[in-house]
């Protein structure tokens, strides 16, 4: 059920209804406020830009690359999903970011064009809000894909190393 | 849907090649202090060899706050901390895994701390000398830096 309401939500996000698949995290930018589905959340850290950028360097790598297989299961039907997942940080003194790009390997087809690395899910951007604040931006999927936006928030405050759990998206 | 368990843990040894444990040894040269909570873990244990190939040794279940294990010494073992999770209702399963190369030096402990809570997973090793030496945090290496 979780799976196909991912499916779903990645699919209107992605798809879309009238609009071209953002190829670029900056055309992500452009186009997925406002889009269903997608929220777009901001919050402040006390913490620097640089170690914002620091904790996304050595987080991301280690727990957003990844390949997850799900299955599920009800009567009547059964579900085999495989999603590759590919993080990009870009990071300096004044700015930072993260991308996650999504491509579906099995059980889902991408009915338009999308980037090599998969369609654009979350992009985040933070930076300097005053002395040793940092301003955070998510934009992401609005539902099914709370334990992303939970570890990063952690690794932006600075309260967790933990990785998200991937195999709980949807 | 909460996680049910008994159903991740069967899932969990179901994927540990059989469900073999770990023959551990007597001298238990490594600590891992584990705070697990809406989910099951494992550790997996592999030999690796001159060639990279690995073998595998069984799993020990992380069901405890502190599991003692024994590792031999002066060898390079690949260990797979494995967290399943599952949902009776959905008829969901998933399951995700950290992995690292480690070379256990005699004399070496080691301190394994594993978490899982709130959906959210960490593992952090220490190497921890003999005779007082200077505690290291262990790097984690994937199977791929291993050169025959």
């Amino acid at each position: 059920m979780r799976s196909k309401l991912a499916w779903s939500i990645t699919t209107l996000l992605t798809a879309g209804c009238a609009s071209p698949m953002p190829q670029t995290a900056d055309e992500f930018r452009q186009m997925a406020p406002g889009a269903f589905m997608v929220q777009v959340q901001s919050f402040e850290v006390k913490r620097t830009v640089r170690e914002v950028g620091e904790s996304f360097r050595r987080r991301a790598p280690e727990c957003l690359s990844v390949t997850i297989r799900t299955t599920s299961s009800a009567p009547g039907s059964y579900q085999v999903i495989e999603t590759r997942y590919k993080p990009t940080v870009v990071a300096s003194a004044d700015r930072a970011e993260l991308h996650l790009q999504q491509k579906h390997l099995k059980g889902v087809l991408a009915v338009r064009k999308e980037p090599e690395d998969g369609h654009y899910l979350f992009v985040i951007d933070a930076t300097p809000a005053g002395r040793g604040v940092a301003k955070v931006q998510i934009i992401g999927p609005s539902r099914g894909y709370d334990v992303v936006v939970k570890a990063i928030k952690a690794w932006a405050d600075g309260s967790s190393a933990g990785c998200p759990d991937m195999t709980k998206i949807g | 849907m909460r996680p049910t368990p008994a159903l991740g843990f069967a899932a969990l040894l179901a994927a540990c090649a059989a469900g073999t444990r770990y023959a551990d040894l007597p001298e238990k040269n490594v600590v891992v202090r584990a705070e697990i909570s809406g989910a099951q873990a494992v550790l997996g244990v592999h030999a690796v060899d001159a060639q990279c190939k690995l073998t595998y040794e069984g799993f020990v279940a992380l069901d405890q706050p502190v599991v003692r294990v024994g590792i031999p010494a002066d060898r390079t073992s690949y260990l797979v901390f494995e967290f399943a999770t599952s949902s009776f209702w959905g008829g969901r399963r998933g399951s995700i895994s950290r992995e690292t190369l480690l070379r256990t030096r005699a004399g070496s402990t080691y301190d394994v701390r594993v978490t899982y809570k709130d959906d959210l997973y960490d593992v952090a090793i220490r190497e921890i000398p003999a005779r007082g030496g200077r505690v290291r945090d262990v790097e984690f290496a994937p199977l791929r830096a291993c050169k025959p």
